[in-house]
């Protein structure tokens, strides 16, 4: 028989286990031939605007992709050449020389892996327009794609996994090599033995965790009195992952001892099978269980920080733009040209407020306080005054309200930047005294308090002051009038803002709406994007993980089966047992995952404006439903690989 | 006195798969065992005494012909329904121990009354009771692959016996016992034979084993070959038929030897 032969008959009849990992290796190979293929796309990177730069985005995610997808790869090797180390040990005993069972191990994995590059490139190439439109839609972009192959993308995928399949091969021609006869054989059987727990270690490793929650807690709080953004976040890092890995060494451990002291509910049915059962795996489950609860949380947060920016873009624009344009009046030909342009689109774009806003600006500064957040006014450095009156008919007109009483002496802000809760770097300016120069002299004011309104898409900070401050302001400075003009579906009036920009900006400051909100789009389309992708792959990848993990287990453990059903276990026992088991394998991971994003996007939350609930309530509970698949498939296949 | 046990016409075909090569084990086994008796099974190595033993103890089904227990027929009956009449009626030392890796050896006893949701403090007591009658109270709390062989077939005659079973199988329970030990486990079997009314069939090798049965059944290329009672002969006499009738089969002694 020759050794192609062999490798044939070896294919046949292991058939599961080749199939398992030419699945894992085709899986990878097409993410990441998507995810390359769509960085390398002409179209869609002549679509988008030059700001946003669609291949750093890709860039980046694409080195940790391979990082992942070679990972995972030298682990689905592992896990198959493991399952073959008793045939590889009986070829050897049937005196096949060592070199002979290298090569053809060699050369196996070799081939299999060139044909799952093959077929993995073309699932690739016809799932990447779909992942294409998904992205324009992401981004907001409307364009009719075609279907294309980037050769660059081809060749690279190439490379990368020529390269990783060049290793694993290579693993596969040492294993005769590295392990003597016995070892091979008794492949199954290494690795386990019941650990010691270590309620010490397992309290350490709680406080590692709690340590580094505190700190994302209080994240501002830290960061900006003496620790440093980044510091920090390695400092948390720190503290949570190797509380992880401690934990699941130590904790789970002492845990499942304390369950077999506890005689009533451990000598109940099958409790004292699945409980030592998982106290017996646990040494050799510990790393992957803690790996996989780490892994969960970078999904997590990768994904729920990509929602919350893309959520938050739609927040922000409509919030920093309460208008569909502004812009500041200067003649009546100026109003013409814009009236001209908003009457041509008329049909889809009918103007449904149009108010003006006058103030006068004044150079001056708040006495005592650094800076504010609100950039117009380090730009400026001075405000732009509006009388309490003027401001109160104001907010009627864009349909809010606020209860300005100014009593002589006292300004109010109007600051759309200001709030009262974040301000982690600036000091609050509000009760402190503003001093304003008008004209050669100067006055002090104190400001009463601040609301966060922007009255125009410019951003600006306005302070309300009595009417007969404003009346002497008047005399000494010149009034501006911004014309504010809010028209229906803003949101896609490319054309009608392209057409205004071009009549405005030259002349006059001018702001608009959609601008920013489809830069924003883009950028924030893009990032989640890659956020759902990685997301997904690194949740498919896990579940494998644990898929495959188990499985092994459940092969070695069949004789226990066996023995259990001597004894006169029911099928049924056998499978609550195995349920009982594997929810734990799958939920102290989950749980500690979830655990672990909360914190992470709480941080976020302190860091930046926005509310990280929604994409919370809609990433998590997604991420669970797949990995309860995950869950409810690897019991079925473990039942089915012990009975 | 009650049948507790008949097989009729029992045969099990081994085939294997594919390759069409078919191995008669059992070849056509009819018996009767009746309520507290004492039966042993005797025969040369692959003449089918674990077959057999298997068949009747539910955990392997015939090929044709059959059982009952207790007048159930058993080879028509669904699995769990049998997993749950061996877990309540027997008791099996097997000749591999069959000993879980992940419990300790009190677990390993206990387990039999755990699935039957005997209290927790009841089950302490009867593992330790049953651990001092076969001296292996030392290694309650290691691991089977912490402890000998012997120790092992002792850890697995105790979890066969620890619920009282009204019919116990034993196969070689002392194949891997010192002469004080077998007798100590030959000596517990006798007494549950006798004062619990159990109903006990022993697969051995050994003769002097053997010797405690009341009735030997010799087995020959899965044929019953030979029937022989004690009646009111004493052990010792006893014992020298059973060495006769093996020395005829051939094989039988001189794997004792
Ligand atoms: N699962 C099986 N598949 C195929 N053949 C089997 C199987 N189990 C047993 N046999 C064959 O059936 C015959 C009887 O086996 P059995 O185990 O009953 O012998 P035994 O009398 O118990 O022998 P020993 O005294 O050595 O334990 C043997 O020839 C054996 O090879
Ligand atoms: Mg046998």
């Amino acid at each position: 028989m020759t050794l192609f032969n062999l490798a044939i008959r070896n294919v046949k009849r292991n058939f599961k286990n080749y199939f398992l990992y030419f699945a894992s290796m085709i899986f990878s190979i097409v993410m990441y031939y998507t995810f390359v293929s769509l960085k390398y796309n002409s179209q869609i990177e002549k679509a988008a605007d030059a700001s946003t730069k669609i291949s750093g985005g890709f860039s980046v995610s694409s080195v940790l992709l391979i990082l992942f997808v070679a990972l995972f790869m030298i682990y689905s090797n592992g896990f198959f050449t493991r399952k073959r180390k008793k045939e590889v040990g009986l070829y050897s005993l049937l005196g096949l020389r060592k070199k002979q069972i290298g090569k053809m191990l060699f050369y196996e994995n070799l081939c299999m892996g060139l044909i799952s590059l093959m077929i993995g490139i073309l699932i690739g190439a016809l799932l990447s327009k779909a992942f294409l439109s998904l992205l324009l839609v992401l981004m907001g972009l409307d364009l009719h794609v075609t279907f294309e192959i980037p050769v660059r993308a081809v060749l690279q995928t190439f490379a990368v996994f020529f390269l990783i399949i060049l290793y694993t091969s290579f693993q596969g021609y040492r294993l005769i090599y590295r392990f003597k006869l016995i070892e091979l054989f008794s492949a199954e059987k290494e690795g386990e033995g019941v650990p010691k727990g270590s309620w010490l270690m397992a309290a350490v490793a709680i406080l590692f965790i709690a340590t580094g929650y505190t700190m994302a807690l209080f994240f501002m709080k830290i960061a900006t009195k003496g620790l440093g953004l980044l510091p920090l976040a390695f400092a948390i890092l720190f503290f949570t992952v190797t509380g992880t890995y401690m934990l699941f060494h130590f904790f789970t451990v002492a845990m499942l001892k304390r369950a077999k002291k506890k005689k009533r509910s451990f000598y109940k049915g099958m409790n004292i099978f699945s409980t030592s059962q998982l106290l017996y795996r646990i040494k050799g489950n510990a790393t992957s269980l803690a790996t996989i609860s780490v892994l969960s949380a970078v999904t997590l947060c990768a994904v729920g920080f990509s929602a919350t920016v893309y959520i938050s873009t739609f927040q922000t624009a409509d919030q920093m733009r309460p208008f569909s344009y502004s812009y500041v009046k200067k003649d009546k030909h100026l109003d013409e040209k814009v009236n001209a342009a908003l009457n041509r689109e008329k049909a889809n774009h009918p103007v449904t407020n149009d108010v003006a806003l006058k103030t006068v600006f004044v150079k001056g500064e708040v006495s005592g306080v650094r800076y504010v957040s609100n950039i117009r006014y380090m730009i400026d450095e001075g405000f732009h005054l509006m009388p309490e009156s003027e401001f109160h008919s104001y907010m009627k007109q864009i349909g809010k309200s606020e209860n300005v009483h100014l009593k002589p002496g006292e300004v109010f802000a109007v600051d759309g930047s200001y709030d009262d809760n974040l301000s982690g770097f600036d000091d609050s300016y509000v009760h402190k005294s503003v001093q304003l120069n008008i004209g050669k002299s100067s006055m002090r004011m104190k400001i009463k308090g601040a609301g966060a309104y922007y009255l125009s898409d410019f951003g600006e900070f306005v302070l309300v002051v009595p009417d007969h401050v404003y009346d002497r302001v008047k005399q000494t400075g010149k009034e501006r009038v911004v014309r504010n003009i809010t028209v229906k579906n803003e949101r896609d009036s490319e054309a009608l803002s392209n057409n205004l920009a071009k009549a405005v900006k030259n002349s006059e400051q001018y702001s608009d709406y959609y601008h920013l909100f489809s830069e924003g789009l883009q950028s924030s389309g893009l990032m989640i994007f890659i956020g759902v992708f990685l997301g997904l792959v690194f949740l498919l990848a896990t579940g494998s993980i644990i898929y495959f993990k188990q499985m092994m287990e459940a092969a070695a453990d069949k004789p226990q089966y066996d023995i259990l059903q001597k004894v006169g276990v029911t099928n049924q026992e056998k499978k609550r047992a195995i349920r009982k088991q594997m929810a734990v394998v799958f939920t102290a991971p989950l749980i500690l995952g979830v655990l672990h994003t909360l914190f992470a996007l709480k941080a976020l939350e302190k860091m930046m404006p926005v509310s990280v609930a929604i994409p919370i309530f809609i990433c998590v509970p997604v991420y669970i439903l797949i990995y309860f698949g995950y869950y409810e498939m690897t019991v079925r296949s473990y039942y089915k690989e012990v009975s | 006195m009650n049948v507790v046990l008949e097989a009729k016409n029992v045969s099990k075909i081994y085939s294997t798969k594919g390759k069409g090569n078919e191995y008669k084990a059992l070849d056509n086994v009819s018996f009767t065992v009746k309520e507290g008796e004492f039966v042993g099974i005797m025969g040369p190595s692959g003449a089918g005494k674990t077959t057999l033993l298997n068949m009747i103890s539910t955990i392997d089904s015939p090929t044709s012909g059959e059982i009952y227990i207790d007048g159930n027929n058993i080879v028509k009956m669904k699995e769990d329904k049998l997993a749950l009449f061996r877990r309540n009626k027997l008791g099996f030392i097997f000749q591999d121990y069959n000993l879980l890796d992940s419990l300790t050896v009190a677990e390993n006893i206990a387990l039999p009354l755990a699935l039957a949701k005997v209290n927790a403090k009841e089950i302490d007591n009867r593992v330790k009771k049953i651990a001092a009658t076969f001296g292996i109270e030392r290694i309650l709390n290691h691991y089977p692959y912490q402890i000998s062989g012997g120790q092992k077939q002792r850890c697995a005659a105790s979890r066969a016996i620890i619920t009282n079973p009204t019919l116990i199988f034993g196969d070689e329970p002392t194949g891997a016992l010192d002469s004080k030990s077998a007798t100590d486990l030959l000596e517990s079997l006798t007494q549950l034979n006798e004062k619990a009314r159990a109903t006990i069939l022993l697969v051995t090798h050994d003769a002097f084993a053997a010797s405690y049965c009341r009735r030997v059944l010799f087995i020959k290329d899965g044929r019953i070959f030979k029937e022989l009672y004690k009646e009111e002969r004493s052990r010792k006499q006893f014992f020298s038929s059973i060495l006769a009738i093996l020395s005829d089969i051939g094989g039988g002694v001189s794997d004792v030897i």
